[in-house]
């Protein structure tokens, strides 16, 4: 879809590619990238916590860059890759960071989970060797109000140092 | 969120024409500011003019001495970007710190310099290395000055009719360093307290100073008490002190749930301690 030489419209056709399957979709343009996942592709992984851009449980992959899908509209996502939860595993095998998370339990009740998991995932995309504190630094735009940091963080670095192993 | 019509223009001549006819019309660039605000309904506009679809505004360069940030540069581009790191080593720094990754993963310079929240960052920078601001308009391409573009709470020179198009910092090195401090309440918040300092030596002796506080007041500040302090002397320990303690005692915080305008001005005297041997050292031609 191009929108030049055309009028601004309130509703859109867009075309938007998730977890490597295109969708197509009619939306007003209000909507956010967050409601178009969970309301229009039924793929409620991706969850809702503040809708303030702060607490980072709506994470997903734009392009590869995590980005906070409740601050971020779903026509901008036209043309675009979308990496929700969903997406991660590999035909049921889960992925490092999500087999990480499963087996040192790096949550308590799991409503932030999967914005962590994303998250963690670009996180050692871009540095697959992190310090603590560079995951520190590099969580900071997800909270998880149990306070479970330590085995989120314990999490990370074995998700590390399975990548790096290549498991 | 309210109803809005949306569009997402590929030239910056389309932009300033819809800005033009389109009533009650804002841009959208990275949203992280913007987005927050519609949810609210706070902000109210009847269309979004999009400007991530336009072909090559998403650059970083050094030309003429500056380093030209173009309108959808986002914050993590910036902060990585090596054109930045060599010439202008402080925007790289303060954009690694912009919110979360989250955040700097969207949001954009030109975005902040534009929205001029006053505990954003970029405007912040921008008073202090008094960087040039182009904006567009169907009436032609304007140039701001970034020392006396900004008005208090989200008001800048900025027309109805115009966007900004391109931020041009300066290059800094040796004999001028500049600092920066900010305290925020937890990473990746806005902060409480900002300041920067920007320091040129001369013969051991500083020939010029400046020093802008932000997030205290409702926009970057200058603190001219500080500045006198500080110009025509060698920059020793107590006299970077008497320097600090006077941008505190003279500024003049909101007092707010964030803390009172006794912590702010205390806060102020430690950052501004900091900003300024920063600035010095790197004068220096120290890290």
């Amino acid at each position: 879809m191009s929108n030049t030489n055309q009028e601004p419209q309130s509703e859109l056709v867009v075309n938007v590619t998730v977890n490597g399957s295109e969708t197509r979709e009619i939306i007003p343009a209000r909507t956010l990238l967050s409601e178009y996942v969970r309301d229009h592709l039924y793929l409620t992984g991706t969850h809702r916590g503040c809708e303030t851009a702060k607490c980072g449980a709506c994470t997903v992959l734009l392009d590869g860059k995590a980005v906070k899908s409740c601050n971020v509209l779903a026509v901008q996502a036209n043309g675009k890759n979308v990496t929700t939860v969903e997406g991660l595993d590999d035909n049921g095998t889960l992925s490092p960071v999500q087999q990480s998370f499963w087996d040192n339990h790096g949550m308590q009740c799991g409503y932030c989970t999967p914005g962590f998991v994303i998250t963690s995932t670009a996180l050692l995309n871009e540095n697959p060797n992190p310090t603590v504190d560079e995951i520190r630094f590099g969580l900071a735009g997800n909270i998880c109000r149990c306070t479970g940091y330590t085995k989120i963080i314990e999490s990370v670095q074995d998700a590390a140092q399975r990548i790096n192993k290549g498991a | 969120m309210r109803d809005f019509t949306y569009i997402c223009p590929e030239s910056i001549d389309e932009v300033c024409q819809l800005l033009s006819e389109q009533e009650n019309a804002f841009i959208i660039a990275g949203g992280q500011s913007l987005l927050p605000l519609l949810r609210l309904r706070a902000a109210d506009l009847s269309c979004l003019i999009d400007i991530n679809g336009l072909k090559n505004a998403n650059y970083i360069t050094f030309e003429d001495q500056k380093v030209k940030v173009g309108p959808t540069a986002r914050h993590a581009e910036v902060a990585n970007s090596e054109t930045v790191q060599n010439h202008c080593l402080v925007l790289s720094q303060v954009a690694s710190h912009i919110g979360d990754v989250q955040v700097r993963n969207r949001g954009t310079i030109c975005g902040s310099v534009a929205n001029a929240d006053p505990a954003g960052d970029p405007p912040i920078l921008c008073a202090l290395l008094d960087t040039e601001i182009q904006a567009n308009s169907i009436r032609g391409e304007t140039t701001y000055s970034g020392s006396d573009f900004f008005h208090g709470f989200y008001a800048t020179d900025l027309e109805e009719d115009e966007f900004v198009t391109e931020v041009r910092f300066p290059e800094i090195s040796p004999p001028t360093g500049v600092g920066y401090e900010k305290w925020e309440p937890s990473e990746g918040a806005y902060p409480v307290a900002t300041v920067g300092a920007l320091i040129t030596l001369e013969a051991g002796s500083i020939s010029e100073a400046k020093i802008v506080t932000g997030a205290i007041e409702p926009g970057p500040t200058f603190a001219e008490e500080a500045i006198d302090i500080l110009v025509g002397q060698k920059p020793t320990t107590e006299l970077i002190t008497q320097a600090a303690i006077s941008v505190g005692e003279n500024s003049d915080p909101i007092d707010d749930a964030e803390g009172s305008i006794l912590f702010k001005q205390e806060l102020m005297k430690t950052l501004s301690k900091r900003a300024i041997t920063t600035a010095v050292t790197s004068a220096q031609g120290g890290a």
